[in-house]
């Protein structure tokens, strides 16, 4: 049965990797009007257990979570994906990214449907794009089971 | 009198990337070939200025230098080069690496050289033998052997 927990307006959470990814993000959302705030930490803390990730979904609640997977991409993948199934990403949206979508397809052998962060315009835009999808889907949930 | 003995110095890489995961994998990579991984930084803080890369580099003195270039690919591909073109660097080697060459050779305009990173041991070998190269070439130089 889906959380009827409501998720907290204008949170978006992301796992990276890269602080200059992290701040291009932040920059997206502020850019975006700033309706929206950031909360981060890096993906390798997580794994390790530095951070806990049921814990910090719980303390920040955000709508969605932004995953990015880097190498090695097949540990970094089934970790992402125990995140993704978890009873805690209930009502939330997420959206995933990656630096090199092909390599990351070809490891896993499936289509990862990740977003591929270059660094400009066009592929910030399509994750720009993601996290507005994303929000309204997560928006629309909450409505429901509210 | 006897002439006091000077043990060649281990062979030291110092290692600039944004990931921490892939930090890891190449420490554990060399550690395996004998060579020791002197220290690491996060390429972004280099760039923000909360570290110095002179006395980063006077400070642990590596004959060889691992640059990692992640997006945005334009504005981290000219900050590598102002770096790889200081005099600190003169005398040692380096060697690039990337998560995704093709895009990075696509927006820089040239070929980058770097090796692309998967986390599978066949990357991680190519790696190794590029550091390898570049010790023996930094060795040969510096008359003394590896």
């Amino acid at each position: 049965m889906p959380s009827s927990k409501k998720t907290a307006e204008g949170i978006v959470a992301l796992f990276n990797a890269s602080d200059d990814t992290i701040d291009m993000i932040q920059a997206l959302l502020t850019q975006a009007g700033g309706a929206q705030s950031l909360v981060w930490c890096h993906f390798a803390d997580l794994k390790k257990g530095i951070v806990d990730f049921k814990k910090y979904l719980n303390k920040h609640n955000p709508e969605v979570v932004i995953f990015d997977i880097s190498p090695p991409y097949d540990e970094n993948w089934q970790f992402f994906k125990t995140m993704r199934d978890a009873d805690v990403m209930r009502g939330r949206g997420s959206v995933l990214t990656t630096t090199n979508k092909n390599r990351l397809d070809e490891v896993l052998g499936t289509d990862s449907q990740a977003l591929e962060v270059v660094g400009k315009s066009k592929d910030l835009q399509e994750i720009q794009t993601a996290i507005a999808a994303e929000t309204q889907k997560a928006n629309a949930a909450r409505l429901t089971f509210a | 009198m006897p002439h006091p003995t000077h043990a060649p110095p281990k062979p030291g890489v110092a290692l600039i990337n944004a990931s921490d995961d892939t930090v890891e994998m190449v420490q554990r990579m060399l550690s395996a070939s004998g060579i020791d991984c002197l220290t690491g930084c996060h390429f972004a803080d280099l760039k923000k200025g909360n570290v110095d890369f002179g006395q980063f580099i006077a400070k642990y003195d590596p004959q060889v230098v691992i640059f990692d270039i992640s997006p945005p690919y334009a504005e981290n591909w000219q900050f590598f080069k102002t770096l790889r073109d200081a005099k600190t660097m003169e005398g040692r080697g380096l060697v690039l690496t990337t998560t995704n060459k093709d895009r990075l050779d696509e927006i820089v305009g040239e070929d980058s050289t770097a090796i692309e990173i998967v986390g599978k041991p066949y990357d991680l070998q190519q790696i190794t033998a590029a550091i390898t190269a570049a010790l023996r070439t930094v060795a040969t130089a510096a008359g003394r052997p590896m």
